[in-house]
C-alpha cells in the first residue's frame, strides 16, 4: 500500500538521528533496470490522495471487521458479567419483575436448545445500546411469564448474534425463561415474517414473542432486511400477575429495527477523537520516534477506532 | 315434513324458547314492588274462651324489593294498623322500640319457608336489631311480666329464663336473678351471640350496647297516624355494611314487617307446668298488665320515658303474638361490584375521576368483568381536576371529567360525553311542627351566603365579630330564605349547621359548576362584590370580591376571638385557637361522605369539644341532628340523592323583570328542582365550545332565555377524556369498546348490570342528546385508531393530526413512523399505522392481524456497503498510486 511505501521511505530517511530528513528525491534508476520504463513515486498531491483513500478504506474494513468479529467478543464479555449479576439476583429473588427497571439491568435467562440459545441473559430495554449486551426485553410489555405478551428482541448478525438461529425454531419447540418469578416453559406456536397472519392471543394467557432480523439470498447472514417474529405461549403453569408501574410507551429508538439517532452526537465526538489521535500519531512519529509512537499509539488508536465503530453501529437498526 | 324442515323447526322453537326465557328474566328486574294484606287481631284466652280485643286488616306495600344495593332506601307504606302512641322523634333509635303500637320493620337473614332447613329459615334470632335492649327483657321485681303470658308462645318460651346461657357469663352476674328473656343473634358466619339485657353475654360486632354511634341502625319502629296509615323509608344493608347480618345474593334476606297489636294473653296457662303458671293471687295483676292497651293516646308524643305499657310496645316484637302477624318480603340484591375484584383477571382498564358517575360505573363494571370476552373496568374515584392533571402528564390513560381542562390537553384527546347528571343541594329541614319539609327554594345569592361564611352561626360570634353583627344568625333567620320557604322553621330557631352548606374540601368540577352558577347571577355577583342585599346583609369581608368560578372552595375567614375562645366557652378552642367559621363549614373530601352525612342527618360542623377538660379533649362533629329539629343542607350528586331518597332543593333560574328585589314570596321567580324534565331542558342548553373540545352549560342563558327557565342549573355533563395518540393498542381498543358501550347500551335505565341507575338522564335521541351519543361513537373510533384524531364538537368531523413527529433521519436509520409498526400483539407504542384488520366493535371475534413488514432500510446494508466501500477506496488508492506516479524515463 502506498502508505507503507512512503513510510518506509521516510523511515529510511530518518534512520540517522540528528539528520534532517532529506527531501524525497527521485532516486537515480539503477543501470540494471535502465531499460525498463517504470513510474516514479507519486507526487505529493497524489500521495495525500492515496493516503486519504487508503485511510478511508481502512476505516471501512475496520468497521466490517469490528462488527462481524470484535462485537462478538464484546458481547461475550457483557454476557459473562451479566450472568454473574443475574445469578446472584435470582438466588436472592431480587431480580426486578415490575415497576420501572433501569435499562441494561439483567432480568431473565433465556434457553432454546432448538435455536442454539443457551443461558442467554436478557436485559431490559431494546435500544441499540441495550441489545449490544444481549437479547433485550421491550420495556412496555410485561416480563416473560406475566399475563400478556412479552417481547424480547435480539440481534442476528453482530454482537454475538444471539438470535441468529431463530428461524430454526419449529412449532412445538420449547423456550425456557427463568425470571425472579420462576421458570417458565413456552411452546413455540408460529413463526411469522412480513405478511403472515398474526392472531392476537387473549390477554389472560402469558405469551412470548422473540423478534430478530433475517434475510435470504446473498444478504443472508450479514445484511438482514426484515424483522421476523416467533410467537410462543406459556405451558404448564399459570401466568404470574403483572405488577403495576410499567411504562406504557417506549422511545422510538427502542422499536424493532430502529436506530438510535442520539448516537450521532457521540459519533461526531469519536470521529473528532479519531482525527486528534491520528494527527497526534503522525506528529509523534516525527518528534518522538517510530517505535515509541507505535507502542503507545496503536492501543490508543484501536480504542478510539473501536469506540467510533460501536457508536456508528448504534446508528444502525438495532436488530442487526 | 322433510328432515331439513323438521330440524329447522326444532331450531326455531328452541331459539324462541331461549329468547322467551331470556326476556322473562331481564324483564323481571325493574323495580318490583310487593304488596300484601292480612288480618291481624288481638285475642285473649280467658277461662278457655277467646276474647277478641281488636281485629284489623293490615295492608302493606314495599316499593322495591329487587336489585337492591347497600344503604339504598326503600319505601314501606301501609294502612289498617293501630295508631301509634308515645311517639319519639327518631324511629330508628333504640327509644323508638318503646313506642306503643309501632310498626316494626327489620331486615332478617333467611326466608320464611317452613320447608327450608333451619339454617336458611328466618326467625327472631336472625333478625337484626342494633341495640341489646331490643332483644332482651329482664324483670327483676315482678315474676310474671306480660311476655310470660303470651298465649301463642311455646311452653319453652314462657319459662322464667329463656335464652340465658348456662353457666351465666361473669359479666351478667350483676344482673341478678329474676325473669330473663333473651333472644340470641345468629350471625352470618355461624357465631351465636346470647346478648343479654346490657349485652353482657356478648353482642355481634356490628351491634352496640347503647346507641351512640353516628350510623344508626336500620331497624325501624315506624309510626302509624290516627287513620291507621303510615309510611317510612327503610335503609337496606348488605354484607358490605353489616357483616354480622351478612345479606347478599348467596345469603338471602327478607324484610319483616310486624304491625304491633299487643300481646294476646293467656293468664290461666292451663297446659303449662306448675312453675310457669301464675299463681292465683298474682293472676289478675299479671293479666291486667298483659292486656293493657297503652298509657299514651294515639298520636301523643312520649314525654317521660319508660312509662309505656310493655305488652303493646315494640320491644316485644319477637313475642309470638306479634311475630305471627309478620309479613315477610324476600329481598333480592343487585350483584355487588366487588364481584369484579374476586375475578382473577388480567390488569383492569383504569378510568380515573368523577364521583358523579360512581353509581353508573358500579352497575356498568359487572357487565364488563363478567363477560369473558371483555375486560375488567376499574373506576378510581378522584376529583376531576386531579384526574385531568394525571391525564395531562401521561400517568393515566383515561379520565372522567365534568368540565373542560384549564389548560388544553397536550396530546390529541377526545372528551366523549358519558352521562348527563349533576349535583343537588340536598336538605334535611324540619318545619315548626317537626315534620320534614319536602321542597326548598334557594337562590344563588343564598348559596353564596352559605358558602362565604357570612352567617355567624353562633350568637357569641355574632356579638363579637363586627362584620357579621348585622347579618342574620343563620339561614333560617334570613328574610330572603323565609320569604321563599314559608314553612321553614320560625325565627328563634338556631343551630350552627344552619349557617352553612356542607360542601367539598377537595378540587372538584362540582364546585366549579356551583360557583359558575353563582357567578352568573347578577344579584349574587353584586352581593359578593360588596353590595348589601335588600335586607341589609353583607358578605363576609374575607370573601369580598372573590373571583369565581373556582375548582376548590377556599375557607378564608380567620376570626378567632371572643368568649368562645376562653375556658368558659370552648376549652378545645381555648387551647388551640382555630377560626370558628371554617369549623362550622367543615367540608369533607368526597361526595360519598357528603351523601352518607345527608342520609343520616349528620351535621359535620366540628365545634363540639369532646372530653372537655381532659388531656384527650378534641373537637368533634355535632353529629346526628334529632329528627323533628333538623336543619342541614349539603351538596350531593344526583345519583346519590336518588339512591338514598334525599330531598333536593329547587334552584332559581329566572327572575321576571318586574319582580321585586325585596321580595316576600316566590312570586315572579322560577325555581326548578332536579327531575327528568328539567334535566332534559338543561341538556338542550349545552353549547359546544370548539377550543375546549366539549360542551359547556351557559349559566347566564339559563336566566335570560325562555328555554332556560325550565332547565335545572345543577346539570353537569360527565365526559370521558381519552388520548387518541400514544396509548398501547390493547388499552386503546378497550377504551373504545367502553365508549361504544356508553353511547348505546349503557344508557338503558334500570338496576341490572350494564344499565343506567336513576339520577342520570339517558343520552338518547328522545332526550334530545343524539349529538352526544353520536360524538361518543366517533370518539370511540378515534381512540381505537390511535392516530391523533380529534372530533370537532361543532361539526362532528374527525381530523387526524399528521404523524407523530418522532421521525429520525440521517445515517441510514429508517424514520420510526413508517417502518416500526410491527403488529398489535407486540404492542410497540402507538406510533405508525398498525393496520390490523377485523378488530372493530365486535370484541367476541379474535382479531387477526397481519405481520407488517418491518424493514431495516439502508442500515441493514451497512456491512456490505462498508466492504464495498473499502474495496472501492482501496482500488482508488491503488489506482492513484499506480497512475499517479509520474512517468520516469528510464
Amino acid at each position: 500500500m502506498s502508505i507503507r511505501t512512503s513510510e518506509r521511505e521516510e523511515r529510511t530517511q530518518s534512520v540517522a538521528p540528528g539528520h534532517d530528513p532529506a527531501p524525497i528525491v527521485e532516486e537515480p534508476v539503477p543501470s540494471s533496470k535502465k531499460r525498463r520504463r517504470h513510474r516514479g513515486h507519486p507526487s505529493r498531491g497524489a500521495s495525500i490522495a492515496i493516503a486519504v483513500l487508503a485511510v478511508l478504506a481502512g476505516l471501512a474494513v475496520w468497521f466490517v471487521f469490528h462488527s462481524l468479529v470484535l462485537t462478538s467478543l464484546q458481547e461475550h464479555g457483557s454476557q459473562a458479567r451479566l450472568y454473574a449479576l443475574l445469578r446472584e439476583d435470582l438466588a436472592n429473588a431480587t431480580a426486578p419483575v415490575g415497576g420501572t427497571i433501569v435499562s441494561g439491568t439483567p432480568i431473565a435467562l433465556l434457553d432454546a436448545d432448538a435455536a442454539g440459545m443457551h443461558d442467554l441473559v436478557v436485559v431490559e430495554g431494546t435500544d441499540s445500546k441495550d441489545l449490544m449486551l444481549g437479547p433485550g426485553h421491550q420495556r412496555d410489555t410485561p416480563l416473560p411469564g406475566q399475563q400478556g405478551i412479552s417481547v424480547i428482541d435480539g440481534r442476528s448478525v453482530t454482537y454475538g448474534a444471539p438470535f441468529r438461529s431463530l428461524e430454526q425454531l419449529a412449532v412445538g419447540d420449547e423456550i425456557h425463561v427463568t425470571t425472579s418469578q420462576g421458570e417458565f416453559t413456552f411452546r413455540v406456536e408460529r413463526l411469522r415474517g412480513p405478511g403472515d397472519p398474526a392472531p392476537i392471543p387473549s390477554e389472560d394467557s402469558a405469551n412470548l414473542t422473540l423478534v430478530t432480523s433475517a434475510s435470504s439470498g446473498w444478504r443472508g447472514g450479514w445484511a438482514p432486511d426484515h424483522a421476523i417474529f416467533v410467537d410462543a405461549s406459556l405451558t404448564g403453569a399459570d401466568p404470574q400477575p403483572t405488577p403495576p408501574g410499567r411504562p406504557t410507551t417506549i422511545e422510538a429508538s427502542e422499536q424493532p429495527m430502529a436506530g438510535d439517532a442520539s448516537a450521532r452526537i457521540l459519533g461526531i465526538f469519536w470521529f473528532q477523537q479519531l482525527v486528534i489521535v491520528v494527527v497526534a500519531f503522525v506528529w509523534a512519529r516525527r518528534r518522538w520516534g517510530p517505535w515509541q509512537t507505535w507502542i503507545v499509539g496503536v492501543p490508543l488508536l484501536i480504542a478510539v477506532l473501536w469506540a467510533a465503530a460501536s457508536t456508528f453501529s448504534r446508528l444502525l437498526p438495532n436488530l442487526i | 315434513m322433510s328432515r331439513i324442515r323438521r330440524r329447522l323447526l326444532v331450531a326455531a322453537l328452541a331459539s324462541a324458547a331461549v329468547a322467551l326465557v331470556l326476556s322473562a328474566t331481564t324483564g323481571a328486574t325493574a323495580g318490583s314492588s310487593f304488596s300484601k294484606t292480612e288480618t291481624i287481631s288481638r285475642t285473649h284466652l280467658v277461662d278457655g274462651a277467646d276474647q277478641v280485643v281488636d281485629t284489623r286488616t293490615f295492608h302493606v306495600t314495599v316499593d322495591q324489593t329487587t336489585q337492591l344495593r347497600d344503604r339504598q332506601e326503600i319505601n314501606v307504606s301501609w294502612s289498617g294498623a293501630h295508631p301509634t302512641g308515645g311517639l319519639v322523634g327518631d324511629t330508628n333509635s333504640q327509644f323508638a322500640a318503646q313506642q306503643e303500637y309501632p310498626v316494626a320493620i327489620m331486615e332478617c337473614r333467611g326466608l320464611d319457608n317452613g320447608s327450608l332447613p333451619a339454617s336458611k329459615r328466618l326467625s327472631p334470632e336472625t333478625c337484626w336489631t342494633h341495640t341489646a335492649a331490643e332483644r332482651a327483657q329482664s324483670s327483676l321485681s315482678f315474676q310474671w311480666p306480660s311476655y310470660r303470658l303470651d298465649r301463642y308462645a311455646t311452653p319453652a318460651d314462657r319459662r322464667a329464663r329463656v335464652g340465658v346461657p348456662s353457666p351465666l357469663p361473669p359479666a351478667c352476674l350483676s344482673l341478678g336473678s329474676g325473669v330473663q328473656h333473651w333472644i340470641p343473634f345468629k350471625a352470618a358466619d355461624g357465631s351465636v351471640y346470647a346478648g343479654g339485657a346490657d349485652g353482657c353475654a356478648g353482642i355481634a360486632p356490628d351491634a352496640v350496647t347503647y346507641e351512640g354511634s353516628l350510623q344508626p341502625s336500620n331497624t325501624t319502629y315506624a309510626q302509624t297516624d290516627l287513620q291507621g296509615k303510615g309510611s317510612t323509608k327503610f335503609v337496606i344493608s348488605t354484607a358490605d355494611s353489616n357483616a354480622s347480618l351478612g345479606c347478599s345474593n348467596t345469603a338471602p334476606c327478607s324484610l319483616v314487617i310486624i304491625p304491633i297489636m299487643g300481646l294476646s294473653c293467656d293468664p290461666d296457662a292451663a297446659n303449662l307446668p306448675e312453675d310457669d303458671r301464675p299463681p292465683a293471687d298474682v293472676r289478675d295483676l299479671a293479666f291486667s298488665r298483659c292486656a293493657a292497651t297503652g298509657q299514651f293516646q294515639p298520636g301523643e308524643f312520649a314525654g317521660a320515658p319508660n312509662i309505656e305499657d310493655l305488652s303493646v310496645s315494640g320491644l316485644l316484637w319477637w313475642s309470638e303474638s306479634n311475630w305471627r302477624n309478620r309479613i315477610t318480603v324476600p329481598l333480592r340484591f343487585a350483584q355487588s361490584a366487588n364481584i369484579c375484584d374476586a375475578r382473577k383477571d388480567s390488569a383492569p382498564v383504569y378510568v380515573y375521576g368523577s364521583e358523579l358517575v360512581t353509581a353508573a360505573t358500579l352497575q356498568w363494571a359487572p357487565r364488563f368483568c363478567l363477560d369473558p370476552k371483555l375486560f375488567k373496568l376499574a373506576h378510581v374515584q378522584t376529583g376531576e381536576p386531579q384526574a385531568k392533571n394525571l391525564l395531562q402528564n401521561g400517568t393515566i390513560e383515561a379520565a372522567f371529567e365534568a368540565a373542560p381542562p384549564q389548560t388544553p390537553f397536550q396530546r390529541p384527546t377526545v372528551q366523549a360525553p358519558t352521562a348527563l347528571t349533576g349535583f343537588a343541594i340536598t336538605f334535611q329541614v324540619d318545619d315548626g311542627s317537626g315534620h320534614p319539609l319536602q321542597t326548598l327554594r334557594l337562590t344563588p345569592r343564598l348559596l353564596a351566603k352559605l358558602l362565604t361564611e357570612s352567617y355567624a352561626g353562633l350568637t357569641v360570634v355574632q356579638s363579637t365579630y363586627p362584620a357579621l353583627a348585622n347579618n342574620p344568625l343563620d339561614l333560617a333567620q334570613d328574610p330572603e330564605f323565609t320569604a321563599l320557604n314559608p314553612g321553614a322553621p320560625a325565627p328563634g330557631y338556631n343551630t350552627p349547621p344552619a349557617a352553612t352548606l356542607y360542601s367539598l374540601s377537595s378540587d372538584s368540577d362540582v364546585i366549579w359548576a356551583l360557583s359558575s352558577y353563582i357567578n352568573a347571577d347578577p344579584d349574587a355577583r353584586a352581593w359578593l362584590d360588596g353590595k348589601p342585599d335588600p335586607w341589609g346583609m353583607v358578605v363576609n369581608p374575607a370573601y369580598k370580591g372573590i373571583e369565581l368560578p373556582v375548582v376548590s372552595w377556599p375557607l378564608l375567614d380567620d376570626f378567632a376571638e371572643g368568649w368562645l375562645y376562653t375556658n368558659d366557652g370552648n376549652m378545645c378552642l381555648a387551647q388551640d385557637p382555630t377560626p370558628i367559621l371554617p369549623l362550622i363549614a367543615a367540608p369533607v373530601a368526597t361526595l360519598a361522605q357528603l351523601a352518607l352525612n345527608m342520609q343520616f342527618g349528620v351535621a359535620n360542623s366540628q365545634i363540639v369539644c369532646k372530653d372537655s377538660g381532659s388531656i384527650t379533649q378534641k373537637l368533634a362533629a355535632v353529629g346526628r341532628e334529632n329528627p323533628g329539629q333538623r336543619f342541614i343542607l349539603g351538596i350531593t350528586s344526583l345519583a346519590d340523592a336518588e339512591r338514598y331518597r334525599l330531598d333536593a332543593a329547587s334552584l332559581l333560574t329566572h327572575t321576571d323583570p318586574g319582580a321585586a328585589s325585596k321580595f316576600t314570596s316566590a312570586a315572579g321567580r322560577t325555581f326548578v328542582p332536579p327531575e327528568d324534565a328539567s334535566l332534559r331542558a338543561a341538556a338542550r342548553m349545552f353549547q359546544p365550545v370548539e377550543q375546549d373540545g366539549t360542551w359547556v352549560l351557559p349559566y347566564d342563558k339559563l336566566r335570560s332565555s325562555a328555554d332556560g327557565t325550565g332547565a335545572y342549573p345543577g346539570t353537569m355533563l360527565v365526559s370521558t377524556a381519552v388520548p387518541t395518540q400514544g396509548l398501547p393498542m390493547t388499552d386503546a381498543k378497550r377504551y373504545a369498546e367502553f365508549l361504544r358501550f356508553v353511547a348505546g347500551e349503557g344508557q338503558q335505565p334500570g338496576f341490572g348490570n350494564g344499565q343506567l341507575p336513576p339520577g342520570y338522564l339517558p343520552m338518547t335521541a328522545s332526550n334530545g342528546m343524539s349529538t352526544f351519543a353520536h360524538y361518543t361513537q366517533l370518539a370511540a373510533d378515534a381512540v381505537a385508531a390511535q392516530q391523533g384524531g380529534t372530533v370537532s364538537v361543532t361539526t362532528l368531523n374527525t381530523t387526524t393530526s399528521p404523524s407523530n413527529g418522532d421521525g429520525t433521519d440521517g445515517s441510514g436509520t429508517p424514520p420510526a413512523g413508517t417502518g416500526s409498526g410491527g403488529t398489535d400483539t407486540t404492542g410497540p407504542g402507538g406510533s405508525g399505522p398498525t393496520g390490523t384488520g377485523g378488530s372493530g366493535p365486535d370484541a367476541d371475534v379474535p382479531a387477526i392481524g397481519e405481520t407488517l413488514s418491518v424493514g431495516s432500510g439502508p442500515g441493514g446494508l451497512a456491512a456490505p456497503l462498508a466492504l464495498g466501500l473499502a474495496v472501492i477506496l482501496a482500488l482508488a488508492a491503488g489506482g492513484t498510486w499506480f497512475f499517479g506516479r509520474p512517468k520516469v524515463a528510464a
